[in-house]
């Protein structure tokens, strides 16, 4: 068990305001499934948080209570999911995006019928210049390609990319580790991490891996069967174990 | 739209129809599809003695038309399909029992089972190509199949039968069948049997199979069930059913030309099965209902404000476009608003009477 | 060329213009919105109405051009937003039926107002004037403005897809709509845009048929489904293939008019709709994801 760490995470001042504030949230959906079933959680300003949990433990679930469902997908959502004390609970992603919240999803993350470059022109609502150089520097070489051909990391960066240039309050990034090659995922989330602390970007990040996770994040929320069944500080030794104990052996 | 949608559960073992207040209620009372084969049968029994020849034919039609829109209520509500050619179905019933009424070998049931027959092969036919992707490509099949049986048609119609083809009465022995009278029983009959038949499959393995695929169709492949081969059983049943439906029609009218079974019949029946309401089988039965009824109810508006000259002129020039109309906003109305149509509307107003009678006998 | 391959030529293209123009409206709301529109031929009745009825008090062909772009654009958005904005989301043959609801009812609502009787337009173009191309090849000035009509409206769709911010938003929520709300693209106003410019085409395909013929409307609307052979050879989501698969379509049904017989021309290019369903189910231009849908 090697538990290396990327960057020292440095932890919030105890002072810093929530920013997000989730409060029994319950998540149904139209053929009776339950995603949560309510669940609590706070992130401050600019805090890195990780919620580790198992398939189906209702980890994409929450994050879409928080960045809205469309109203044909008859979700039932109770409970409250406060972004700066506005309320964002069964909201549409519309009204979440308005709030500064973007989810960057686990799959279909990219349009794969737009360019790169197109990806960048779409982002609009931070003003900023479209030739400014990506947080990505990969992706500057590959702005005319198509977004369908990239190779999975290039997608997650991508991803990213056009959700950085919106700038969010609250980015919520579901499984980015998944399906890429461990050495990318380290490149990956060293990137994620340096950025998120440049803006001051609260991020959620909803992982499977711990390892990784928990280098990422400065707090951690472990949910099983849609509840929270553990929380703490990421770089408390029992974080990792608590982690193996829900997630599994060889995590 | 595609992505996940979360962690969808698939239930096989559940039942597809929701629970009534009336089967919930304390005080125990008849069992929906006892109540159900109860008005039935009372309606036809009513209808057969107390009708007159006119009322008599136009239930005719209905139970024809129920038929097909239970046929096709099988396809939009257990199998999620649709089909834009139900008439182009109807119509392979029709020209089938036009051919077989005049040979003598063919005796009454048999021109209505060989349609049958037909039926399905023309619905495994055209299914095939059109299941292999999705339901949008099997809606642009049965639309090419409908234009492809209306030329089809008319070229074997030709100058020699420019009207159609004569449908010889069915007949049993000495025992002539062509009276409205017969044509009432025989239909309502074969639209009880079908009744029965289609109840028995939903409530068995294959109504639940089409509803866990309805629910999701991921999730139902994992599980094991061939998509493709369900989907296309649907199909295949629904348009031998439909075949059956088109071969009453012909003994009801006598004469089949290809002009009767037009995109308009087909545009108009799946209309129907929406506003009488999918996911039941009395709301395609309503729906028929509605289909026979409305163009009716529109010349007795004509006749009843005869006196008012302009209106009632304007109102019988009009009456199909105005049925249309009707038809058109119904559906629209219902899709928004209703989706189980006017089946759902009345069970809700069922609901309220029932509660509001309970809080009057309470009090 | 003999006067034969000249007819078929001249004839198919201006039949094929119509197939385009209705294939391009179909096709932008299809990508935007997922719908598999059977009201475009109600559209395309209206359209026709509308121009005649101002082409006989005088109006002249912009005005007429004008209104009916205006008109059915307006109708279009409001469709959307009245009836399909509520549906998102609901089982594809749901969305279908919904079309032909609406297009049953704007048919009828239009037959209504101006009665079932045949749609007659004052002469637009001089009937006798010809621009004699190559040998037997020649165009009238009906088939010219048909054929301008139809690249004008063709490039600006096209620059418009893939030129302004509007197109661009257009195109993600065609993509994947979900992701593009999730991104701040406002999906509702972006679909709104779709149908409009689905009206509109709709609407001029009525026109130029219009000016072609005197139909009665429900020839008008029957267009609207023949063209769905069309569609799906060119790709039901390619909007370059709406304009190619309608030209093709015109061709051959020009070709079996002059060398078979009229009637045999629906069935024939359903014939051809079946075949490419066989063979190359995403048509075309199409992508084959569509195929899955």
């Amino acid at each position: 068990m090697t538990q290396e760490r990327l960057v020292d995470p440095a932890v919030p001042v105890p002072e810093a305001k929530p920013l997000l504030e989730v409060d029994k949230l319950a998540v149904t959906y139209s053929n009776g499934a339950q995603g949560v079933q309510g669940i609590s959680l706070v992130v401050h300003e600019a805090e890195i948080v990780t919620v580790l949990g198992r398939n189906g433990a209702g980890k994409t679930s929450l994050l879409r209570g928080i960045a809205g469902f469309l109203s044909s997908e008859h979700v039932t959502v109770t409970g409250r999911a406060a972004v700066a004390g506005r309320d964002v609970a069964g909201a549409t992603p519309m009204k979440s995006f308005r709030h500064g919240v973007i989810l960057v999803p686990e799959r279909d993350k990219v349009f794969a019928n737009l360019t790169v470059e197109e990806h960048l022109r779409l982002a609009t609502r931070g003003k900023r210049d479209r030739r400014e150089p990506c947080a990505f520097p990969a992706l500057d070489r590959l702005r005319p390609a198509k977004a369908g051909l990239l190779s999975g990391g290039e997608r997650q960066m991508l991803a990213l990319e056009v959700a950085w240039r919106n700038d969010p309050r609250l980015l919520l990034v579901d499984e980015a580790s998944l399906g890429l090659a461990p050495v990318a995922v380290k490149e990956l989330m060293e990137r994620l991490r340096t950025v998120a602390r440049e803006r001051r970007t609260a991020l959620i990040a909803v992982e499977q891996d711990a390892s990784v996770a928990l280098r990422l994040a400065d707090r951690a929320y472990v949910i099983n069967h849609g509840r929270v069944v553990w929380e703490g500080a990421s770089r408390q030794t029992s974080a990792a174990t608590i982690a193996r104990e829900y997630l599994g052996t060889g995590r | 739209m595609t992505g996940s949608r979360g962690e969808p559960s698939v239930v096989l073992a559940g039942h597809e129809q929701r629970p009534s207040p009336v089967a919930r209620s304390r005080r125990s009372r008849l069992p929906p599809t006892l109540a159900g084969t109860v008005v039935f049968v009372v309606a036809a029994v009513a209808i057969f003695f107390g009708g007159s020849d006119n009322v008599l034919y136009q239930s005719v039609l209905i139970a024809i038309y129920a038929i097909v829109t239970v046929s096709q209520e099988w396809l939009f509500g257990r199998a999620g399909l649709i089909s834009l050619g139900p008439a182009a179905i109807m119509a392979v019933g029709a020209f089938t029992t036009a051919q077989l009424s005049t040979q003598g070998w063919a005796v009454f049931p048999v021109p209505i089972l060989v349609s049958f027959v037909f039926g399905g092969i023309v619905g495994l036919l055209i299914g095939i190509p059109g299941l292999r992707f999705s339901g949008l490509y099997l809606m642009l099949t049965t639309l090419a199949l409908q234009f492809i049986v209306t030329f089809a048609g008319q070229k074997y119609q030709g100058l020699d039968h420019l009207a159609g083809f004569t449908v010889n009465p069915p007949q049993w022995g000495s025992l002539e069948l062509g009276t409205p009278q017969a044509l009432f029983v025989i239909s309502t009959v074969i639209l009880g049997l079908i009744l029965l038949a289609l109840h028995a499959i939903y409530r068995a393995v294959p109504g639940r199979v089409w509803n866990a695929m309805r629910q999701d169709e991921a999730a139902a492949s994992v599980l094991g069930v061939n998509l493709v081969r369900w989907k296309l059983t649907a199909f295949v049943g629904s348009s031998a059913l439909t075949a059956v439906g088109g071969s009453l029609y012909a003994y009801q009218a006598a004469q089949v030309t290809y002009s009767s079974y037009s995109l308009d019949l087909s545009l108009a029946l799946v209309v129907m099965v929406f506003i009488g309401g999918v996911g039941t089988l009395t709301g395609p039965i309503l729906g028929a209902v509605v289909i026979v009824l409305l163009p009716v109810g529109v010349q007795q508006l004509a006749g009843t404000l005869s006196g008012t000259g302009d209106v009632a002129a304007w109102l019988t020039l009009h009456q199909a476009i105005i049925a249309n109309a009707v038809y058109g906003l119904v559906l629209l109305l219902v899709l928004l608003f209703e989706r189980d149509g006017i089946f759902g509307l009345l069970r809700s107003l069922g609901r309220l009477a029932v509660s509001l009678g309970r809080t009057a006998v309470r009090r | 060329m003999n006067t034969d391959l000249a007819n078929i030529i001249v004839s198919g293209l201006t039949t094929g213009c119509i197939y385009a123009l209705i294939g391009v409206g179909f096709v932008v709301v299809f990508r935007a919105t997922g719908v598999v529109s059977f009201a475009q031929g109600a559209f395309m009745v209206l359209g026709a109405l509308l121009f005649g009825t101002i082409s006989r008090h005088g109006g002249g062909l912009a005005v007429g051009l004008v209104v009916v772009c205006a008109v059915l654009a307006v109708l279009g958005a409001l469709v959307y937003r009245l009836v399909f904005a509520r549906l998102v989301g609901a089982e594809a043959f749901v969305l279908s039926v919904a079309t032909v609801g609406l297009g049953t009812l704007v048919a009828a609502v239009v037959l209504l107002i101006w009665g079932p009787t045949t749609i007659v337009v004052a002469p637009q173009f001089s009937a006798d004037t010809r621009y004699h191309l190559t040998g037997a090849l020649a165009l009238t000035p009906r088939d010219v403005f048909t054929l301008v009509l139809t690249i004008v409206i063709f490039a600006l769709i096209m620059l418009g897809l893939h030129r302004t911010p509007i197109g661009l938003r257009m195109r993600a929520v065609a993509g994947n709509a979900r992701l593009a709300a999730h991104v701040g693209v406002d999906v509702v106003r972006t679909s709104t845009a779709a149908w409009a410019i689905g009206g509109l085409t709709a609407g001029l395909a009525g026109v130029v048929y219009l000016l072609g013929t005197q139909p009665d409307p429900g020839s008008v609307y029957s267009l609207g489904l023949a063209a769905f052979p069309a569609i799906l050879l060119g790709g039901l989501d390619s909007v370059a293939g709406s304009l190619v698969g309608g030209v093709l379509i015109g061709l051959l049904q020009s070709a079996i008019g002059v060398y078979i017989g009229g009637e045999w021309q629906d069935v024939v290019s359903y014939g051809v709709l079946l075949a490419v369903l066989l063979l190359r189910p995403q048509g075309i231009f199409g992508s084959p994801e569509v195929a899955r849908l």
